[in-house]
């Protein structure tokens, strides 16, 4: 392909991830999650007083709800809130910026593990493309950011390995370096591809090593500076250590209930590792509902499209039948520690935590476009690969644009921003507002952290939060009907389930629903005068 | 392959209870007319009509568009991804009741088999657990029994792996480790000593 064909289709793809990922970013999802809400307040707070929300000075650790962030997305946050402001966009910008640049790095990483540059965009438009990719992009989750990072690195380690600059190595140490930084599931999967990378060409390490061992001077500091300080943090802080322990799956209440009557505790432990490994080679996990978007064991979104299935059996057909040894290597050593940090943790599958297994199938795939364009029938094939998958993808437009706000509104915790952007206007109206914490779709099972809403969907300065952490005439919990139904021109923000079945609907000043039609919250004014006077 | 049978307590966990498999493979005709009515359940449907009408747009939610979305296929996908369960290696390989169908220790063979059968483009042994996958499916009912023939054919992917191995791994594997593990499962399976 000539070079200016080769870069206007890369243009074209960049283009296309950036439009996906970036059109409409501020109301699709259609509300901030409790992620977003903490590091965006903690960003915002960094950049004003060098502060979290907590007081805590220039922090390499952020405490969050029931979790500890890594830095990187926190300090990444807060330069775009300086460039843009404090809003939805600005909270979200750099996960869509580096998930809008995560098929270009693609592109560059395959041309450099020497895939024909037709091959190269096919797969770089793939993963452009792939909902996977792109429902994550659009919401602040830092393993798109980390996953940039780590196939950036990969691609400057390929350069590396070709050019045998020192500069590229180091350039490739602080990215993987900063991986490990931003996402926690890295920590595992970091030193094994550290391991695997070294491993596999130690050769070029060992003759460069006799040849000027000086020239590993800058690598090894920016090793120390990344991995060792990490070392370091992880075993001193116990913050980091609580979350490791907290989504550790022997805390799994089920496997905690029979360990209780199991005299081989360490086999039944050993077993739901290898269960929770196993689960992310479900084919109905890859291909059909690993992205959760609808309700359970219903139709949804596979982590990949399920027309992709023959295709990706035939590039592991091609990837494994490939004289290539080094790329079956890079395969192998993914396809196994793609999974291994999400198989640590409790609970179903997570097609988060194993985001960083995507490059497995990029590889998969790029096998199947390279094998593909070489055969007579190969361009019949991509077109009706093209037509099935274009079908594919509307559909997964449909579900994610449609079906996805309907069955997860609570636990995007839809709602809340509009009950505060009232309290932000009106609290002076009340002389109390009560907002509660929980609520839900179903049942009142989705725990929320109404402060911190309040803190960014008023803006508050996060100096006078830090110098006091009351916030107006606000106070959050559950709302108790008996006692503070009595409470005078008192606004309670609740859900349906807060109040009792005959409270005075006029009481009700409006009520917040889901987009699914359930109500989501009510917010209720009380004046127990009139109505205790009337009912006794 | 015949030392992997003889070394697993699963299969002699059926044969000791082959008057209970014969009752389950007996009941295959009500079980497959019973599955096959449950792919169109009326669960299912409503589900199904609940997607189609969900829209942002008011008009849109009876348009051609989203009966092309969503319909039975739909449905009858999600019960061949249910019924590709069966062959998934978390089957095998997890603790089904008690302890796991194929021991542990063989799933680095088991993988390594796959890899080889490729290589050697024997697609016969990679293609044919699917169609007993889709029929343990249509029958609903994923017990040991009906998982018997996959579990035959996973233990021959094991077989293609071991045979690859070096021969003094592979003496140490079918001579000590593997009796100690399988030992190991027997008691378990059979007693409550461990």
């Amino acid at each position: 392909m000539k070079n200016t064909k080769y870069k206007i289709f890369i243009i074209i793809i960049i283009a296309t991830s950036f439009v996906l990922r970036f059109y409409k970013l501020s109301s699709f999802p259609a509300s901030l999650s409790i992620d977003e809400v903490s590091f965006g307040y903690n960003a915002k707070s960094i950049l004003e007083t060098g502060r979290d929300e907590y007081g805590k000075f220039l922090p390499l650790s952020f405490r969050a709800l029931g979790d500890f962030k890594l830095p990187v997305q926190v300090y990444l946050t807060s330069i775009s809130i300086s460039l843009f402001g404090f809003n939805e966009f600005s909270i979200r910008f750099f996960v869509a910026l580096f998930g809008s640049l995560t098929p270009l790095v693609v592109i560059l990483t395959l041309r450099e593990l020497k895939f024909t540059s037709q091959t190269s965009l096919l797969t770089g438009l793939w993963v452009a493309i792939l909902p996977w990719h792109i429902v994550y992009s659009r919401s602040t989750f830092e393993v798109i950011t980390a996953f940039f990072f780590v196939i950036t690195g990969l691609y400057f380690y390929l350069l590396f390995k070709k050019t045998n600059k020192i500069w590229e190595l180091s350039v490739c140490l602080a990215l993987l370096g900063l991986s490990v930084w931003t996402y926690n599931a890295m920590r595992v999967f970091m030193p094994l591809l550290l391991t695997f990378l070294f491993a596999s060409d130690y050769k070029i390490f060992r003759k460069r090593l006799n040849h000027s061992a000086s020239t590993f001077t800058s690598p090894l500091f920016i090793s120390f500076l990344f991995f060792g300080t990490l070392v370091f943090f992880s075993i001193t802080n116990r913050d980091i250590l609580g979350r490791a322990n907290d989504l550790w799956l022997g805390n799994d209440p089920y496997l905690s209930q029979r360990l209780a009557s199991e005299k081989f505790p360490t086999y039944l432990i050993f077993m739901q590792w290898v269960n929770q490994y196993l689960q992310y080679f479900d084919l109905r996990f890859i291909f059909w509902k690993g992205l959760n978007l609808t309700s359970p064991n219903r139709l949804g979104l596979g982590i990949l499209n399920a027309v992709d299935l023959p295709f990706i059996a035939a590039g592991i057909y091609f990837l494994a039948v490939s004289s290539d040894k080094y790329i079956k290597r890079l395969a192998l050593f993914w396809l196994l520690a793609g999974p291994l940090a999400a198989s640590f943790t409790r609970g179903d599958g997570s097609s988060i935590r194993t985001l960083i297994w995507l490059f497995f199938f990029v590889l998969v795939m790029a096998h199947f476009f390279e094998n593909l364009l070489k055969k007579k029938v190969g361009n019949i094939i991509l077109a009706i690969y093209t037509l099935f998958f274009s079908f594919n993808i509307l559909y997964a437009f449909d579900v994610y644009t449609n079906a996805f706000p309907k069955y997860n509104a609570d636990i995007w915790h839809y709602g809340y921003k509009e009950a505060i952007n009232y309290v932000c206007s009106n609290h002076t109206q009340y002389n109390h507002v009560i907002i509660t914490d929980k609520y839900g779709r179903i049942e009142p099972n989705i725990q929320t952290i109404p402060h911190l809403y309040l803190l960014v969907h008023c803006n508050l300065s996060p100096s006078t939060y830090h110098l006091n952490k009351a916030i107006f005439n606000v106070e959050i919990k559950k709302p108790n009907w008996f006692e503070d139904s009595k409470l005078e021109n008192t606004l309670l923000i609740g859900s349906h389930w807060d109040f009792p079945e005959n409270f005075p609907k006029d009481w009700i000043l409006k009520t917040i629903y889901f987009p699914s039609g359930e109500p989501a919250l009510h917010l209720v004014e009380t004046s127990p005068d009139k109505y205790y006077q009337n009912k006794y | 392959m015949r030392v992997l049978i003889l070394l697993n307590p699963t299969i002699w966990w059926m044969i000791f209870n082959l008057p209970l498999g014969l009752k389950e493979y007996s009941k295959v005709p009500p079980y497959f007319s019973q599955d096959i009515k449950g792919i169109f359940s009326s669960e299912k449907i409503n589900f199904l009509l609940q997607m189609r009408s969900i829209s942002s747009s008011p008009n849109f939610d009876t348009s051609l568009g989203k009966r092309l979305l969503f319909n039975k296929l739909n449905l009858i996908f999600d019960s061949i991804f249910n019924m590709l369960t069966a062959i998934s290696p978390k089957t095998y390989f997890t603790v089904f009741d008690k302890v796991e169908i194929i021991p542990i220790i063989l799933l680095p063979f088991w993988f390594s088999g796959i890899i080889i059968l490729i290589q050697q483009k024997k697609y016969k042994w990679l293609v044919s657990p699917l169609p007993v996958a889709l029929l343990i499916g249509i029958l609903g009912k994923p017990n040991l029994f009906f998982l018997f023939p996959i579990t035959l054919i996973y233990l021959y992917y094991c077989v293609v792996g071991i045979r690859k191995l070096n021969p003094k791994y592979q003496k140490l594997l079918l001579r000590f480790a593997l009796p100690a593990y399988s030992t190991f499962l027997t008691i378990r399976l059979f007693t409550s000593i461990v």
